[in-house]
């Protein structure tokens, strides 16, 4: 709808009208107010009393440790003590740990006292533990279980069976150096070790190494402190400093810190639930109750339905955020005090207003994509199933500012969220000069994602075919004879996009499966051919046999002029210098990892040891059809509309680096996709950017070959000096200047042959030359 | 006051493909007349419909309502009609007046205007009785009657009852057809489309029957009588769509069974 009409014009007072009758509406709607106001009033203090609840049962898991050559620890310092097992007090047990009342094995010391006939409990000696948990000692003697062979079988078998979480092996040569005056110091040779088997896969397992450990740590100390006394040596040398830490931030920074990285998801996340089912009921279910037309046929214009509908949604989603969030923090500060981790927290106010501010605009974001998404749905029923792929494309964002390691950059500042995000993080941590400097960025960024979404949403509000679709099963097979029914020339430009959906999600699964390094040619065969054949080439045929009237020129596949063969025969070798220059300075930029070389280096190695014939084929031919018939071929002709060449390259030439995969690649081949893009619209066909592509790839894989054949302008040519070839510099100018004289030519052929001669397409149609486009006929003005 | 001209409207969807759902259609209505569009299910009436009452756009030709033109003006437009079909409902969570209110104030009505407006069609529509009522909790009738009020409350001069006997019972059918008769006197320009062929007879000075898009014929009933040579008005009817297409009695009967 034109807004030329006064009467077009938006009216404030109807935003503010529709606005209020839609609050109102939500307001009286049991489900509405159940999840935006009564769940987080609910919800927080049931999870937190069940919380506590739990933890009364579950925090005293008790640790099963057996001890193995019990009799060697005779004459040590204390690593165990006896309790009594009444009072559970430490207990004076005659004869020591090892005293003779063993049965099976298993040492179980009587006391001689009150309690005559209860086995003795032990523990690890008080002064060894930090803090004491329940823990189970059962102590064996090593020469019960026979040889080291035994002992190393029973051992696994019980802590993999669970009977126990971790056991200790006692050597026999545990010697106290202080029993044998000075000689121990230097006749001492590699020190015994103790060592503890448990099973890294058990929970319960992992827990017992850090206490034993950090306990045995303790007894060694002890120990060495008392040697290094019996030598007259004192604490001091042990200890010649000690580190202490000084924190200089203050107590209500650190909550801020760990508040500004948490907060902001949970925020966002109940942002959007928030913002989701008002705006599923105020369109998808207004549509099914046919109350939307009743307001359609009113005065109200699409623009203000759209406002109030979006104030409304946006309310919800603030305030959804805003109760979840005070709910949670308050029952969490109280559980946590309740459990004994921590104490109450709050949180500064100047810090509650930054996020607030920060998610008001991304509120109205997820309220325009959640209306726009409410719009396309038929039902409230097909709105709900889009609440959970808008979660999955958010949470990425939300996620992104709290991983290590990101901060604040030109980089991060221009993703929209998480841009947002790390400046509210930059001005909580006092950093104003980087929050300044990047907050044009951000907001650039964050403004124009707002406006792409509003309008966007405003656009599906004035689509009539969105609003009033008759509510038609989905029927593949319908489906299917309408697109053969509608087929034209070329593909629409959906069926171009859901190309470049299958082809990189097909090559996404395709690299997964021809993992690891290729065996011999036919396993390199097999790496390349699956994803080519398999992932680029079949896909596009198959699309373009059903949704183009012949496929042939569906994927751009005409024979140009021979003169246009010609040139990009030429164009092919003297692009190629190029091509090298651009992919060495990608390397500069962008270096490749050592350990990914590393990696690479068995199939190079493989490559190297190909037949150059086949590696042509493999590396150059195949990749080149495919690609291009898939890229340049259908996706182009698909985007290819009136004249306008730009969105087709564009388009295709990011796609085509994109689907590359390597870093490295894709911005090399993303730069080569420009120049075969304007090729193809240029010449009308495919075929030059085939040979093009041809070329340009043999040239690569055969650089070494042809650096070992001997031709007398070689060096001329390459440069064999370095341990790359490369080529000459003068070589190279010589080639640019010559590509950059094909390109003019090409630039100078009617670019839109192409198109016109589609219009008048006849059956009669053949692959000969001339026929029908790149004919070089000069016309004044174009280019 | 109702200006057709060879109005063209095709769908477009990736479902069914290109489908012209009304044909190069002319038609007039004048203050004070009612105009009946008689058709089977799918002859592309509500698309008609909806094109006056501004909601799809026109794929070409005209159509002029009080001198604006639908897709140059389609706010000046929607101020002068008043649009009932029975997809048009009223809202679940709001009352017969609050909804009153909510339309007329979207109008541009307010204070003693708006009261006055809709005291005088709570009373003529005789809705006082459930005024406070919520639209969930009312009656077909009850509902319909909301839904007449709505679409009166600027009191329009142009009024488009789309199918709105559809699922009455004949004493609230009968009611509507009293009242939109009224209107008739009251000076206002009225279009009526029904499949019921008696709606017709009874209510309507023109006729305009519709078939697949097309506006086979139009004109008052004794009009058509004579030039059709039939003095049944569904005869007339079955034979007008029949010599127009053939295959048109099956088919309406088996897009019946579906």
């Amino acid at each position: 709808m034109i807004d030329q009409d006064p009467s077009e014009r938006i009216r404030w007072s109807a935003v503010r009208l529709i606005y209020s009758r839609e609050m109102r509406d939500q307001l009286r709607d049991r489900r509405t107010l159940f999840t935006i106001l009564i769940l987080p009033l609910l919800l927080y203090p049931l999870i937190g009393s069940v919380l506590m609840q739990v933890t009364q049962f579950s925090n005293q898991p008790v640790m099963k440790i057996a001890v193995i050559g019990n009799e060697h620890l005779q004459d040590l310092p204390p690593l165990f003590e006896a309790i009594d097992p009444v009072s559970g007090e430490p207990a004076c047990v005659p004869g020591g740990p090892d005293s003779d009342n063993s049965q099976a094995g298993q040492i179980n010391t009587v006391v001689i006292g009150s309690h005559e006939n209860l086995p003795m409990e032990h523990r690890f000696a008080d002064s060894l533990l930090t803090a004491r948990q329940p823990m189970r000692l059962t102590l064996y003697r090593a020469s019960e279980f026979g040889d080291q062979a035994k002992i190393d079988q029973v051992t696994g078998r019980w802590v993999n069976d669970g009977v126990y979480d971790i056991i200790l092996k006692i050597p026999e040569n545990l010697v106290d150096i202080d029993q044998h005056e000075n000689k121990g110091l230097v006749e001492r040779g590699p020190a015994p070790g103790i060592s503890l088997v448990y099973n890294a896969a058990s929970g319960p397992s992992n827990s017992a190494v850090a206490v034993v450990t950090s306990a045995l740590q303790a007894w060694k100390h002890q120990w060495v402190q008392r040697s290094l006394e019996g030598f007259g040596i004192g604490q001091s040398v042990l200890q010649p400093f000690e580190v202490t830490l000084a924190d200089i931030a203050k107590p209500d920074a650190r909550q801020t810190m760990f508040w500004s990285k948490l907060l902001p998801m949970v925020m966002l996340v109940w942002a959007m639930t928030g913002a989701f089912y008002p705006a599923i009921d105020m369109v998808a279910g207004e549509k099914e109750r046919g109350t939307l037309e009743t307001l359609l046929c009113s005065p109200a214009l699409r623009g203000e339905i759209v406002w109030g509908k979006l104030a409304a949604v946006t309310t919800f989603s603030m305030l959804t955020a805003i109760l979840n969030t005070i709910s949670m923090l308050s029952t969490g500060a109280m559980v946590f005090s309740q459990i004994g981790i921590g104490e109450p927290t709050t949180m500064p106010l100047w810090t509650v207003v930054l996020l607030l501010g920060t998610m008001f605009p991304l509120s109205i974001m997820f309220s325009g994509i959640a209306l726009g998404l409410s719009a396309m749905a038929r039902s409230s029923k097909e709105g709900q199933y889009y609440l959970m792929p808008m979660m999955m494309a958010i949470i990425p964002f939300v996620v992104l500012p709290s991983m290590p390691g990101i901060s604040l950059s030109i980089g991060t500042s221009l993703i929209p969220v998480t841009g947002m995000f790390l400046l509210v993080r930059s001005l909580i941590e006092s950093n104003y000069t980087s929050a300044l400097v990047h907050l044009p960025m951000v907001a650039g960024v964050t403004i124009a994602c707002v406006g792409l979404v509003l309008r966007w949403t405003m656009r599906l509000f004035e689509n009539e075919s969105v609003l009033f679709h008759g509510g038609q099963p989905f029927n593949p097979g319908r489906m299917l004879d309408s697109i053969r029914e509608n087929r034209q020339t070329y593909a629409k430009p959906n069926q171009a996009y859901a190309l470049a959906v299958v082809i990189l999600v097909g090559l996404f699964f395709g690299r997964l499966m021809f993992v690891g390094i290729p065996d011999g040619v036919s396993g390199l065969a097999k790496m390349v051919l699956g994803p080519q054949l398999g992932m680029i080439l079949l896909p596009s045929l198959i699309l373009a046999a059903v949704c183009t009237k012949r496929a042939r020129i569906g994927l751009r596949l005409r024979m140009p002029t021979w003169n246009v063969l010609l040139f990009s025969v030429v164009l092919g070798f003297a692009l190629h210098p190029a091509y090298m220059l651009l992919t060495r300075w990608v390397m500069v930029a962008y270096p490749i990892s050592e350990s990914a070389i590393a990696s690479m280096r068995p199939l190079t190695d493989q490559m190297a040891a190909t037949p150059w014939i086949y590696l042509v084929l493999l590396m150059a031919v195949v990749p080149a059809i495919c690609e291009e018939l898939a890229f340049r071929g259908f996706m182009f002709g698909g985007l290819l509309r009136d004249r306008q060449p730009f969105r087709a390259i564009l388009v295709t030439a990011v796609l085509f680096g994109v689907s590359h995969g390597v870093l490295q690649q894709s911005i090399s081949a993303t730069v080569m996709g420009f120049l075969l893009g304007w090729i193809a619209w240029r010449t009308g066909s495919v075929v030059p950017t085939i040979l093009i592509h041809t070329i340009n790839n043999t040239l690569s894989v055969s650089l070494p070959n042809i650096a070992e054949i001997d031709i007398p302008a070689k060096s001329f040519i390459l440069d064999t000096t370095g341990d790359q070839f490369a080529y000459q510099p003068m070589w190279c100018l010589m080639c640019i200047t010559f590509s950059i004289a094909i390109l003019v030519i090409f630039g100078a052929l009617r670019g839109d042959a192409d198109e016109q001669s589609s219009t008048e397409e006849t059956d009669t149609d053949t692959l000969s030359p001339g026929r029908d486009a790149g004919t070089f006929t000069m016309v004044p003005g174009v280019n | 006051m109702i200006e057709v001209i060879a109005l063209t409207k095709v769908y477009q969807d990736s479902n069914t493909g290109r489908h012209v759902a009304v044909d190069r259609v002319h038609f007039q209505v004048r203050a004070g007349e009612i105009l009946g569009l008689l058709g089977a299910n799918g002859a592309g009436k509500t698309t008609v419909l909806r094109i006056l009452a501004t909601m799809l756009r026109p794929t070409s030709g005209a159509v002029r309502v009080c001198g604006f033109g639908v897709e140059d003006s389609p706010a000046e437009v929607r101020r002068r009609i008043g649009f009932v079909s029975n997809n048009t409902a009223i809202y679940d969570r709001m009352t017969a007046e609050e909804m009153l209110a909510f339309f007329g104030k979207l109008h541009g009505l307010n204070g003693d205007r708006l009261r006055q407006r809709t005291e005088s069609l709570m009373d003529t529509l005789r809705m006082n009785d459930f005024r406070k009522c919520p639209g969930a909790k009312l009656s077909t009738g009850m509902k319909q009657k909301v839904s007449i009020a709505r679409a009166l409350i600027h009191d329009p001069p142009v009024l488009i009852f789309d199918e709105a006997t559809l699922g009455l019972d004949v004493m609230v059918a009968r009611n509507l057809l009293q009242v939109i008769r009224q209107l008739r006197d009251a000076g206002k320009c009225l279009i009526f489309s029904t499949h019921i062929m008696s709606e017709v007879e009874k209510l309507c000075d023109r006729v305009a029957i519709m078939h697949q898009g097309r506006i086979l014929d139009c004109g008052t009933l004794s009009e058509l009588k004579a030039r059709h040579g039939n003095h049944d008005v569904e005869e007339l009817f079955f034979s007008l769509v029949t010599s127009h297409d053939p295959t048109a009695t099956s088919q309406s009967v088996l897009q019946g069974a579906e």
